[in-house]
């Protein structure tokens, strides 16, 4: 599976040990994410669910994402949900706006046990949260 | 393709060129009138002193014509019957000539030459086709020949000869110009159409244009008037003095809060930041007023957290319905005598205590409406203490996140500063305004709403 560059943001991809890794770089500030986000994460849960694959998407390098983006993510999540595919995801607690986002979506899926968050500090191991 | 469009193509040349002929036949007729009586002075030095009477009389005579010719184009609009005119006024004019040429002794006069002064203007001025040229040269050439074969003196087959082979001559020249002037007025024709098409086209556009834009304005009004329209006045909350300003982004984005007093005198705040921007995510806010403002007054004594829960069931099924993806940050506050409770998930709270000169960082353990079915497990109550004179600032991500031109956020810090040096020191709807003033000075656009509200315990 390929990155995906759209606008400021930059989403590297790399495939290692069973987990299908993803990096978020830079801003997501689109109004419609639908265009460009939405369809390069429901491939990815295609992927991960017809391979068997874990999901892991870090966004400790990311600089900002919108309100746009959290919706999408938050129907990424539940797509994640429905397939069974297993995700984790990796935010920075020092920077206080991931923190607000990560800790609500955190708690939003604490009982489904698909969904793994955790916070890393900088230059912390990372901290499971759910 | 409209097969009647080559037909109204047509007939829009046709137009266009009656209109051409007709403005060109002014133009000759005028020349009539100021050449034919000119050339008198050529008639003093050349002819006969016997003639020029008779002379100035056919000129008098041509000229008078060719004025009241003039007149009735002036007074007369273009027609496809325009053309008439150009053979007209050849028959005056070379009639004249032709007359002139049997007085002076039929083709051994070198007056024939002014038949061509008659064919090459008129032919060559006026855009029509070949075949006119061909009849109006040869009606002029067909009048010298007969009037001086039946009118006119002895003369020679050579001069003859050498007079027709001039004047037709001129005519083939001027029917050689006439159609290719022609083609290239039905040429400069196609392209003005295929412009004033474009310009048509482009006009279509932008009155499209035009609408999808007041559309968009218009929506985008809408959404202005659903978020403005509810915001609740500034006023005294039981033992708390409260105020708020909300900056709304220029496409509107889902900043809300509220101030409630319920008819059993209970004091409710609340701030939150529906996703997204438009319509849709100001009518989320107005259901989540709704549903809010229904809830805290139907059952006195709620807590936060289960005003809370019934607004996300609320707001969960009608999301859903509307086949949205839209979700809320949202706390809800109850005011009670020495402490604020509070339940859901949205920024930081900063308390300024008084006593301390102080300001503390709070933030708010929880989740969003509109996401998941039930949320009784994720949210929960948090009681601040709240004493004589302590502040509490709520505000929304536009603030925190206003980005200057380096891309750098306003960020808690500012903020967090900015409210130690304005608390307690000035009035609240001038710590409100300093704040909004300070956000406004560092950020270069303003992307999203900015909403501040400030309690202050005053009782």
């Amino acid at each position: 599976m390929h990155g995906l560059a759209l606008g400021d943001l930059n989403i590297e991809v790399q495939e290692a040990d069973g987990k299908l890794v993803q990096r978020w770089k830079g801003s997501s500030n689109s109004r419609d994410p639908s265009v460009g986000l939405r369809p390069f994460l429901e491939l990815a849960v295609a992927e991960a669910s017809t391979r068997k694959l874990v999901l892991e998407l870090h966004f400790e390098d990311l600089g900002h994402f919108n309100s746009s983006t959290v919706a999408t993510l938050l129907r990424f999540i539940e797509k994640c949900g429905q397939k069974a595919v297993k995700l984790v995801l990796y935010y920075n607690g020092s920077q206080r706006w991931q923190g607000h986002n990560f800790e609500a979506i955190s708690l939003l899926n604490r009982s489904s046990g698909l969904v793994e968050v955790h916070r890393v500090d900088s230059g912390d191991a990372p901290e499971r949260m759910s | 393709m409209n097969a009647g469009q080559p037909v109204q193509k047509t007939a829009r040349f046709d137009e266009y060129r009656d209109v051409l002929i007709h403005d060109w036949m002014k133009i000759l007729a005028i020349a009539g009138v100021v050449l034919v009586p000119l050339f008198l002075l050529l008639d003093y030095v050349t002819m006969p002193t016997e003639l020029l009477r008779k002379f100035a009389a056919y000129r008098a005579a041509a000229t008078a014509t060719s004025l009241v010719q003039y007149l009735i184009l002036r007074s007369t609009r273009p027609s496809r019957f325009s053309f008439v005119h150009g053979y007209v006024l050849s028959f005056l004019v070379a009639g004249m000539i032709v007359w002139m040429t049997v007085d002076l002794g039929g083709f051994n006069s070198a007056y024939y030459a002014g038949l061509m002064l008659v064919i090459f203007p008129i032919n060559v001025l006026l855009p029509w086709r070949s075949f006119h040229a061909a009849m109006n040269g040869l009606l002029a050439v067909g009048l010298y020949v007969v009037a001086n074969l039946a009118l006119g003196g002895d003369f020679t087959a050579s001069a003859v000869v050498n007079n027709l082979y001039f004047l037709l001559s001129s005519v083939v020249l001027v029917v050689a110009l006439s159609e290719t002037r022609y083609r290239l007025l039905q040429g400069e024709f196609r392209l003005r159409a295929a412009l004033e098409d474009t310009n048509t086209s482009l006009e279509t556009s932008r009155q499209d244009l035009k609408l999808a834009r007041d559309k968009l304005w218009s929506e985008m009004e809408v959404a202005q008037r659903i978020q403005t329209a509810l915001l609740p006045k500034n006023r005294r909350l039981g033992g708390y003095e409260a105020e708020a300003v909300m900056r709304p982004a220029e496409e509107v984005g889902g900043d809300y809060y509220d101030f409630l007093e319920t008819r059993q005198g209970e004091h409710w705040v609340t701030i939150g930041d529906v996703s997204g921007h438009g319509v849709e995510s100001g009518l989320v806010m107005m259901m989540t007023q709704t549903t809010i403002a229904t809830l805290v007054n139907d059952l006195p004594g709620r807590k936060p957290s289960e005003v809370f829960v019934h607004t996300n069931s609320v707001i969960r099924e009608n999301v859903s319905r509307l086949g949205g993806t839209r979700y809320m940050t949202l706390n809800v506050f109850r005011l009670d005598r020495e402490s604020v409770t509070v339940a859901g998930k949205h920024q930081d709270i900063l308390v300024w205590r008084a006593a301390a000169d102080r300001v503390e960082t709070l933030s708010n353990q929880g989740t969003w409406i509109g996401v998941v079915d039930d949320v009784r497990n994720a949210v929960e109550d948090q009681t601040i203490g709240v004493k004589m004179g302590d502040w509490i600032l709520l505000y929304t991500d536009g603030v925190t996140e206003a980005c200057n031109a380096r891309g750098e956020f306003f960020g808690e810090d500012r903020l967090r500063k900015a409210f130690a040096r304005v608390a307690g020191k000035v009035s609240l709807p001038r710590a409100v305004a300093e704040l909004l003033d300070e956000v406004r000075q560092f950020a270069a656009r303003t992307d999203d709403d900015q909403t501040l509200v400030l309690l202050r315990r005053v009782e």
